[in-house]
């Protein structure tokens, strides 16, 4: 794979990307909402099922 | 019985459970078998895996759910002038095992789940062990609609043409999510 650490933007549209950033970006009930999401719990044995060879 | 999902780093886990890990992309499979440890060591990028959070807190990890290898990467562009520079964490790769895919045909949308918990994971991380303002990835087709179904955003316009001999996997999408410094991360936290 070819290594790479940063990404440049285009000059010519950076005016249009800096406008991006600005009016992007996650708010509070987002992040709650991953969070509810991330926490859900599971059934063990409908997991196990799942993976019974 | 319930249980959740838990993040750890691929250290953690038995190479014999490794090796069991099938995503059904042998590509993947390899990496995470043969390379995820020798790119932790090398700082390329550090994989963590889903497991079973009940297993994780005993310490008897027998399962690998999905994994998630995650770099530092800059986004540098011009501010108005000036050479700015947005600190993200690249999600390098991201798969989940093919027994949970979506053509299983089940209610439970495990992708969802897993990602959510990456999400989290992330989100910790930005605020409490090393920061950074967002996260960057490249979707392939299989995966585009759940990133962007978790709020991630097409910059593909953005990018300069130069880059694109920098972009690993053909037909891939490159997308960002901001992470909004102000959010308080208490809500992550039980006070």
């Amino acid at each position: 794979m070819i290594q790479r650490s940063s990404v440049i933007i285009d000059p010519k549209k950076s005016k249009r990307f800096v406008q991006f950033l600005n009016s992007s970006g996650k708010n509070k009930e987002f992040w709650e909402d991953v969070k509810k999401g991330a926490s859900a719990k599971v059934d063990k044995k409908e997991l196990d099922k799942l993976f019974e060879k | 019985m319930k249980t959740s999902f838990e993040l750890r780093n691929i250290e953690s886990v038995d190479d014999a459970v490794i090796k069991e890990f099938d995503c059904g992309n042998p590509a993947f499979n390899v990496f995470l078998s043969e390379k995820a440890k020798d790119w932790n060591a090398s700082g390329e990028s550090v994989t963590y895996v889903f497991v079973d959070a009940d297993e994780a807190k005993n310490n008897a990890i027998s399962r690998i759910y999905g994994f998630a290898s995650i770099n530092a990467l800059g986004l540098l562009f011009d501010n108005g002038g000036r050479n700015e520079y947005l600190s993200c964490a690249e999600i390098r790769l991201f798969a989940i095992a093919r027994q949970l895919r979506k053509n299983h045909d089940h209610t439970i949308e495990w992708s969802n789940i897993l990602f959510k918990t990456l999400l989290q994971e992330l989100y910790s991380m930005s605020t409490r062990t090393i920061g950074f303002k967002a996260i960057f990835l490249n979707a392939n087709r299989e995966g585009y609609q759940l990133y962007k179904d978790n709020g991630f955003e097409v910059i593909s316009e953005f990018i300069a043409p130069e880059n694109d001999s920098k972009i690993e996997f053909e037909d891939c999408t490159p997308l960002l999510l901001k992470i909004n410094s102000e959010i308080v991360d208490k809500i992550f936290f039980d006070v």
